[in-house]
């Protein structure tokens, strides 16, 4: 094993970071086909709605499964290999605005130290992450009811912002600003795609970059952000499910990948923070 | 004269380098006091409205715009270190609207490693983003059109946490970016200094909560790309006729005051 400069992990993301769901059947006493049949009987939409809704469990028991969750996702498997601790900052449903927010007033606060390796597993472009007039976040997926927020205000913005300009410049803008901000702290902010990578975003915009302008927007936007501090840009978490040789189920009720391709990512992950120091 | 390693000045900005009214009156062939007196007897409230009361041609507005950026402060700048100055700057646009067009302009080639960038950077209450057909849709907080959209932004968005965060954001944004670039981007304030959010914000800033994000926000952004602290608007204060157009902007001789304070910055930067 290379010997490794850093004391301390921190990494920042979404669900695929954060381990949504990975710790939910060991709280509920649950195997995952209990629980996945559960959820389908009573047609639940979310985690949040099968813990308060339907399982009546107190913000207490919420906190401590998803406390545990991030105890299990991939960078676990990064800190255990390299024997160092990690402070695991992701969040569900995080939008990459709201990571960047979450590092920097870390950073402003003292949280973050020349010898921690900062990991990012970057999500998709489309989240929101806003201040209330009270100062609270807003946050979510677009498609996604967002906690806290008159539906009206959040189908204004998804009829008249979210679209493939705004979500690809934003993207590569955000991209950019955490970049920047590894150069400037010797590169110790390290990126990969945690949820899609830009291939699979695009797949997911195809029906409006059939236009010639929305496509060479998209390109410049993709093509404007470095790719120096990304341990690889070509694969993500969420990929690794799409092996066909692979048996059995390969996500969790609400989506999410078992722990075993949170592995095989941590793993390919590995191998490339080896490859750099 | 300090010979500076750029073969040209590129600036962006809003309406105060964009150098918004300061030819428009010999344009409509009007005298200041003249169009004074049309404005306020025509209720007029800003420079669109006016020419379109005056049936003036999309035509000739644009070569009135055309006209209006080539007296600017950073023509002054231009001139003084003997370069060809080509000014970007948008009136009523957002530091956001810049950025974008640094970049764009940037990927399309039409910066150069050779060319000087100067950024005046404009107050923070402002918008921009694309429309669904890849147009523009913003401007600043109390003058866009009415809309349902707007509303929500208006009064779902533009509280001073996120002005203030995506303010110092963006200004951070792009001084990282000259960082990257040799210190090829160079900042300033036009509209708005340093103290300019504190001002804006003073009832706010009381609040305890407000004030921590304040302290936040404002540590996020590097000072040392600017040129000066000094903003264009704080040479000339209190909006008067004998300063001031008639919606607003400062007359040309606080562009060149302006200027003087930034190529005295300028000359003692690139000497050293």
């Amino acid at each position: 094993m290379t010997k490794f400069p850093y004391n301390r992990i921190i990494s920042y993301g979404c669900s695929f970071t954060s381990g949504e769901e990975l710790a939910d059947g060991l709280y509920l006493n649950m195997s995952d086909a209990e629980l996945s049949e559960y959820i389908n009987a009573n047609k639940i939409k979310n985690s949040n709605e099968l813990f308060y809704n339907f399982l009546k469990l107190d913000r207490n028991t919420v906190e401590k499964i998803r406390k545990h969750g991030k105890t299990l996702s991939w960078p676990n498997f990064i800190a255990k290999h390299f024997n160092v601790p990690l402070l695991n900052r992701a969040c569900a449903g995080a939008s990459n605005e709201q990571m960047l927010y979450y590092y920097m007033k870390d950073k402003y606060e003292g949280e973050i130290k020349s010898t921690d390796l900062v990991l990012f597993g970057l999500t998709s472009p489309a989240r929101w992450h806003q201040f209330t007039n009270q100062g609270d976040e807003i946050f979510g997926v677009a498609a996604h009811p967002w906690s806290g927020v008159d539906p009206e205000f959040q189908k204004s913005f998804i009829d008249n912002w979210f679209n493939s300009y705004n979500m690809s410049f934003n993207y590569a803008k955000t991209i950019t600003f955490i970049s920047n901000q590894s150069d400037l702290n010797d590169n110790n902010i390290k990126l990969c795609y945690a949820f899609i990578t830009p291939k699979t975003y695009k797949y997911s915009v195809l029906d409006q970059l059939s236009d010639k302008r929305a496509n060479d927007f998209f390109e410049m936007t993709m093509n404007m952000y470095p790719k120096h501090n990304f341990l690889f840009d070509d694969i993500c978490l969420y990929d690794l499910t799409s092996d066909p040789k692979i048996e059995g189920k390969k996500f969790h009720a609400f989506g999410h990948p078992k722990i075993q391709f949170h592995e095989q990512f941590a793993n390919i992950l590995i191998e490339k923070i080896e490859a750099s120091i | 004269m300090t010979k500076l390693p750029y073969k040209r000045l590129i600036s962006y900005g809003c309406s105060f380098t964009a150098g918004s009214e300061l030819t428009d009156h010999e344009f409509l062939g009007f005298t200041e006091d003249e169009l004074f007196k049309y404005v306020k007897k025509h209720k007029i409230t800003g420079t669109y409205e006016l020419f379109d009361s005056l049936n003036v041609t999309p035509q000739v507005h644009r070569e009135v715009l055309a006209k209006n950026s080539t007296k600017s402060w950073p023509n002054y700048i231009g001139k003084h270190f003997d370069l060809p100055v080509i000014n970007r700057a948008i009136p009523g646009s957002s530091l956001s609207e810049a950025t974008y067009n640094i970049l764009k302009d940037s990927h399309d080639g039409r910066i150069t490693d050779d060319d000087l960038v100067i950024v005046g950077v404009t107050s923070p209450a402002r918008w921009f983003q694309f429309t669904d057909d890849g147009g523009y849709f913003g401007g600043v907080f109390g003058w866009m059109p009415e809309s349902e959209y707007y509303n929500h932004l208006l009064h779902g968005w533009a509280n001073p946490y996120n002005v203030v965060y995506s303010h110092y954001k963006e200004i951070a944004f792009l001084s990282n970016l000259s960082d990257r670039l040799n210190q090829q981007i160079k900042l300033c304030y036009t509209f708005g200094g340093p103290d300019y959010i504190k001002y804006s914000y003073e009832e706010e800033l009381k609040e305890s909560k407000f004030s921590e994000f304040f302290d936040f926000s404002s540590s996020i952004f590097p000072k040392h790309n600017f040129i000066d602290e000094v903003s264009l608007c704080e040479l000339a204060m209190i909006i008067k006729p004998e300063t001031h157009h008639v919606f607003g902007h400062p007359r040309i001789r606080f562009h060149e005051q302006f200027a003087n304070i930034l190529i005295e910055k300028m000359e003692t930067m690139y000497n050293d």
